[in-house]
């Protein structure tokens, strides 16, 4: 931090990349499922908005898109069904480094 | 930064003990899947890059660095298995993402190469001093934003996160946000600048990490 970002692309390009990274930024999942509710108004919804879609925060937009299926009637089973299969993968994996 | 989340239990993990590893992926495969299917065309792919990433971490897991928490680990071994993927489709020249568009794909894995670099799995591998700085960094902004988030500054955020992580000008931040003069984003950047700088030289006692803030002509 020793300019302006503006005069050090390399600096402002790792700050940008520590500021997603770290997540710096980002609301409590909590507070996005009080969001997706209409629970959240003002300069704080328009916050979530802009950095949900303009600033497209893809691990943010996990969380959403993971509330948003709990939802769902359906739920989502096939992602459900898939945690199961990835789990059991590891329960593998974990008792062959056991041996 | 010690983690407090119960589906997190260090020592357990790194004892490949099976509860906590149901625990932990159970708590976090569903969104580690929904992260993955933004990027990838179908479900099956997706499922198959989240079950890499939940091996990735049993792999890694001895070499995790508390400084981060387990999302970001998390999030960091899901990002660089997405990158790879995008990149072995964009060798094989194959549309990377439904309904998406190819080139924001190629974009993407532009953008987050520089961030991959310096994923939590590989930070015991990196420049410990590159390592040290970055982690100061966090924290320094996690704190930044945290004042603005507490005393309710979300107008002031947004347009920062224009400015720092999207790289926006400030001239299109004046027209994006509705402020009337280009002047006043100036004012915005320089005044957390100036804060950013404050903490960090608070955080740098031995001019060791941010050596650019103590030089001859540094304010």
């Amino acid at each position: 931090m020793r300019d302006e970002t503006d005069g050090d692309p390399k600096l402002a390009a790792s700050v940008a990349a520590v500021w997603r990274q770290a997540r710096v930024s980002c609301p409590h999942p909590d507070l996005l499922s009080s969001w997706l509710q209409g629970g959240v108004d003002g300069a704080a919804a328009r916050f979530l908005a802009f950095h949900l879609g303009e600033s497209d925060c893809p691990a943010c937009n996990a969380v959403v898109e993971d509330l948003r299926a709990r939802d769902d009637c359906a739920g989502r089973p096939e992602v459900d069904a898939a945690g199961v299969r990835a789990l059991r993968s590891t329960l593998t994996a974990l008792r062959s480094q056991r041996g | 930064m010690a983690s407090s989340d119960p589906a997190f239990d260090l020592p357990a993990l790194r004892a490949r003990d099976d509860a906590a590893w149901t625990t932990f992926q159970q708590a976090w495969f569903r969104r580690i899947y929904f992260y993955v299917k933004r990027h990838v065309a179908d479900h099956q792919t997706a499922e198959d890059l989240a079950q890499e990433v939940f091996l990735g971490a049993l792999r890694g897991i001895d070499g995790y660095d508390p400084a981060y928490t387990p999302e970001q680990f998390l999030f960091g071994i899901a990002r660089n298995r997405v990158v790879d993927h995008l990149r072995r489709q964009r060798s094989a020249r194959v549309a990377p993402a439904a309904g998406g568009d190819p080139d924001a794909s190629s974009a993407w894995i532009d953008v987050v190469a520089d961030a991959d670099a310096t994923r939590p799995d590989a930070a015991v591998v990196q420049d410990e001093d590159e390592a040290r700085r970055r982690r100061a960094m966090a924290e320094i902004l996690r704190a930044f934003v945290g004042e603005l988030w507490e005393a309710g500054e979300f107008d002031r955020l947004m347009v920062l996160e224009y400015l720092f992580v999207l790289g926006g000008r400030n001239k299109d931040a004046a027209a994006r946000f509705g402020i009337a003069d280009e002047k006043h984003v100036a004012g915005i950047k320089f005044r957390a600048i100036e804060q950013l700088r404050g903490m960090a030289r608070q955080r740098d006692p031995n001019h060791s990490l941010f050596r650019g803030l103590w030089g001859p002509g540094a304010r």
